[in-house]
């Protein structure tokens, strides 16, 4: 249980020395930063004091700390999926303009005047 | 005054020549028009018919949907200068005897976009497409606040006004939800004309699945709280 604790840890240390460096570099935005970091603290403490889910769990009614990750799991897993299925439109629209632009370029008119 | 007939079209072979040919037959109150086969991409010969029936064909390299082709269309339109634009379908549900009737109140200023109405009696529309639009309508209504009995006609007309101002964002069919979200935003005045849909067991194929209404409903939903 040490054992996993401390490579978790260990982990955990390492995405926030990479999260620091590319907020350094001007790649992660200020609010990125705030969010991964709130995230990052999260299993943090989590990993440290497991009974602070158990505590949460209680006062929101769930019950056991474990449901408590599963639903915020679910929740964020529903909330990424809405994220993608977002990009992907913006992607598809961006697709569509490139065809677009393509067909417009090459109008085949018909022979004769109407 | 001239108008485009817009005509999207995604391997449609078998009634394009049909539809170009009634459309070229019909007169539109002694207005100059021209055929513009939007090919969406087919992969059979299309594009191929229409050109040889002398059609203005604008080519997209892969099928972008209905929503896209439209707005091609539009686009091209738009470009060119036309004062009118009409929609119709390429699989030969629409009856280019319609065409007067529609544009008729753009032509008075009496409306910016004109939907033609597919009729609800028996012989208009099968059962299962009648509950998906009434469906489809009152959708239409909770999201985007307009009211029209056939939110998903394919047979339109546009005035000047409502081709200058429409922006077509969507891919897809949710197209026909969308026009009418942006008549009601850009404040264009829409009117319904009723109209006789030929619901043939080809047309059935190629038009919208019926499963397709959950597809549309989710992108409708996503437009009306994420974007403006």
């Amino acid at each position: 249980m040490i054992i996993t604790k401390l490579l978790i840890s260990v982990f955990v240390l390492f995405a926030i020395s990479r999260l620091v460096m590319r907020f350094r570099e001007g790649k992660v935005s200020n609010t990125g930063l705030v969010g991964w970091l709130l995230i990052w603290f999260t299993v943090e403490t989590i990993i440290l004091v497991p009974r602070v889910t158990s505590d949460i769990a209680q006062f929101l009614g769930i019950g056991r700390g474990a449901d408590l990750i599963i639903y915020s799991s679910i929740i964020i897993l529903f909330y990424l999926i809405f994220r993608i299925f977002i990009s992907l439109e913006d992607i598809e629209r961006e697709v569509t303009k490139i065809v677009q632009r393509d067909a417009l370029k090459n109008v085949k008119k018909g022979k004769r005047k109407r | 005054m001239k108008a485009a007939i817009i005509v999207p079209a995604f391997n449609e072979e078998a009634t394009i020549k049909m539809v170009i040919d009634e459309l070229k037959k019909q007169k539109i109150w002694g207005l100059k028009k021209e055929i513009v086969v939007i090919n969406d991409g087919s992969v059979d010969s299309t594009a191929k018919i229409a050109h040889r029936e002398n059609a203005t064909v604008i080519s997209h390299v892969i099928n972008r949907g209905l929503g896209a082709a439209l707005s091609t269309g539009l686009k091209y339109v738009k470009k060119n200068k036309f004062d009118i634009a009409i929609t119709f379908d390429a699989d030969g549900q629409h009856k280019a005897k319609d065409l007067e009737r529609l544009i008729k109140p753009i032509l008075k200023n009496k409306a910016d976009i004109v939907i033609g109405a597919r009729q609800f009696n028996k012989e208009g529309m099968p059962i299962d497409r009648k509950i998906i639009n009434t469906f489809a309508n009152i959708i239409t209504y909770i999201l985007f606040n307009v009211l029209v009995s056939d939110s998903q006609s394919g047979l339109r007309a546009f005035s000047n006004k409502a081709i200058q101002l429409i922006e077509i964002r969507t891919n897809r069919m949710e197209v026909s939800s969308e026009l009418l979200r942006q008549a009601k935003v850009k404040k264009l005045k829409v009117k319904e004309i009723p109209i006789s849909a030929i619901y043939t067991n080809y047309s059935k194929i190629k038009g919208q699945k019926n499963i397709n209404a959950i597809n549309i409903l989710m992108k409708m939903l996503i437009y009306k709280f994420n974007k403006n």
